[in-house]
């Protein structure tokens, strides 16, 4: 069996509270348990795609790696704001992370689900990153925990 | 069409107003005044009418992020459009509207800057001038109407220009009358861009004066309908198996769209051929597989009906 070991943390948060609005980076969210993100999209039924209810995108996480990952090889200058996720992580491998409980601050979550790539991303900005995006997209998530996170939270396995 | 509204910007009208001669200008906020997705100078929407999709140039400064402002020409015997952005919208009302996207981009790359407009074609020409003067560029504005009601935008032009640099044709629809475009343009330094936006007969002029010119220097913008999306290929027509019926799709449209415009839901997600979410088994037709999930194997009965089509005239879906 392979342990999964890695010291992370929150290094930007941000919403939106309609699709295709820029995303607003703040020093706090509060998660609702079993909901989502309060005030996001998501959580209100005014995400781009909330025609297509899913249990498991409550919050959205992204690696801050990805975005160095693709300026270094596709020279595209991808900032923690444009990639849509709520919470931008570092030190963590969030593909591993499916199926497995983890803690941002004190707030419970299980990895439910990789995201995927999608072309919204590139038509909101203008970027080509889609396949720069391709197997590292991000996690999908859902909240076990009602609570507060922060920017700067420490992010580790339960 | 089955119109899903978070596909869409979903603007208030924070302002409604007749600015004069069948122009109504409106003003166009988040609901909250959270920021708007930004654009560049030239930019256009699209806005759902109850008539359908139109375009209209955003006229408002690009650096004002919580705000897009349009003018609408009404016209009576039109498709309906502006009838509805006239008759049919006030303040308070949310409006569905695309992302900006711009076929008239400004290049500052220039030193002088001749803006000729005709009628309602000055709506984009009003967002450059802001860019342009900050930029510290010599603009000249030449802006032609058929009676002087008809200039309901001039405050906007000198606002930021001085009055030397603005030029107003009231040609009462006599072309002698109005810009003359040739002797205009002849003997513009290398360093001059010209950036047009009217009607045909005005567009035409302008294409004929700039012919040898570089055409880095010459920018129009005509007035068009509605924009396709980028996919292409040869239109077909779509069985639906288990519904029976026939759907036509376009040579701009993909399965999946040409299915929504005729208010047939499928799931989809990526809309991009990789998260399989719309993939459906097929019976006949000569697919092209333009997906990056599915095998050999796979392909022989199901596609992704968002990517891929079909170079036979008929395809059958199991839908």
């Amino acid at each position: 069996m392979t342990t999964i070991c890695f010291s992370g943390r929150v290094e930007y948060l941000h919403t939106a509270p309609r699709s295709f609005l820029p995303m607003r980076s703040c020093e706090t969210l509060r998660l609702i348990e079993g909901v989502g993100v309060e005030g996001d999209r998501y959580a209100t039924e005014n995400g781009f795609y909330s025609n297509l209810p899913h249990p498991g995108r409550q919050v959205t996480l992204f690696e801050m790696e990805t975005l160095e990952a693709i300026e270094r090889d596709y020279k595209i200058a991808f900032a923690p704001h444009e990639h849509r996720r709520n919470i931008t992580t570092r030190g963590v491998a969030l593909n591993h992370l499916v199926g497995v409980h983890f803690l941002i601050g004190k707030v419970l979550l299980i990895g439910h689900q990789l995201s995927v790539p999608c072309r919204h991303i590139e038509q909101v900005t203008g970027k080509e990153v889609f396949n720069g995006m391709v197997h590292r997209s991000g996690l999908l998530a859902r909240i076990l925990s009602s609570g507060h996170v922060h920017v700067g939270d420490e992010i580790k396995l339960v | 069409m089955a119109t899903y509204k978070n596909h869409h910007l979903r603007l208030r009208v924070s302002d409604a107003r007749d600015a004069g001669a069948s122009v109504r200008r409106l003003t166009l906020r988040d609901q909250d005044n959270w920021a708007l997705p930004a654009f560049s100078p030239g930019s256009h929407v699209d806005v759902l009418t109850a008539a359908g999709i139109r375009q209209y140039s955003l006229l408002s400064d690009a650096r004002d992020s919580h705000q897009y402002e349009i003018g609408a020409l009404l016209e009576p015997v039109g498709r309906g459009g502006s009838r509805w952005i006239h008759h049919g919208l006030a303040t308070g009302d949310e409006v569905l509207v695309s992302l900006p996207r711009n076929h008239f981009a400004l290049d500052l790359g220039f030193d002088r800057y001749v803006l000729i407009a005709g009628g309602i074609g000055v709506t984009p020409i009003l967002s450059m001038l802001p860019e342009l003067v900050r930029a510290g560029k010599h603009v000249t504005v030449h802006y032609c109407v058929r009676t002087l009601e008809q200039a309901v935008f001039q405050d906007d032009i000198r606002q930021w220009l001085p009055l030397d640099r603005v030029h107003l044709y009231v040609d009462a629809g006599d072309p002698r009358r109005g810009i003359q475009v040739e002797a205009l343009l002849e003997g513009q330094s290398a360093g001059t861009a010209v950036y047009c936006c009217g009607p045909g007969g005005l567009m035409d002029a302008v294409a004929a004066a700039t012919a040898q010119w570089p055409p880095q220097r010459v920018h129009m913008e005509r007035f068009k309908g509605p924009v396709l999306s980028d996919s292409t290929g040869p239109a077909f027509t779509v069985h639906l198996a288990n519904s029976g019926r026939t759907i036509p799709v376009s040579a701009g449209l993909s399965i999946l769209q040409a299915l929504r415009s005729h208010d047939i839901d499928v799931p989809a997600s990526c809309e991009a051929g990789i998260c399989g979410s719309c993939r459906t088994r097929y019976t006949e037709g000569v697919v092209v597989h333009k997906d990056l999930i599915l095998n050999a194997e796979q392909r022989k009965s199901e596609m992704l009906i968002c990517v891929s089509r079909c170079s036979s005239d008929h395809l059958t879906l199991e839908l």
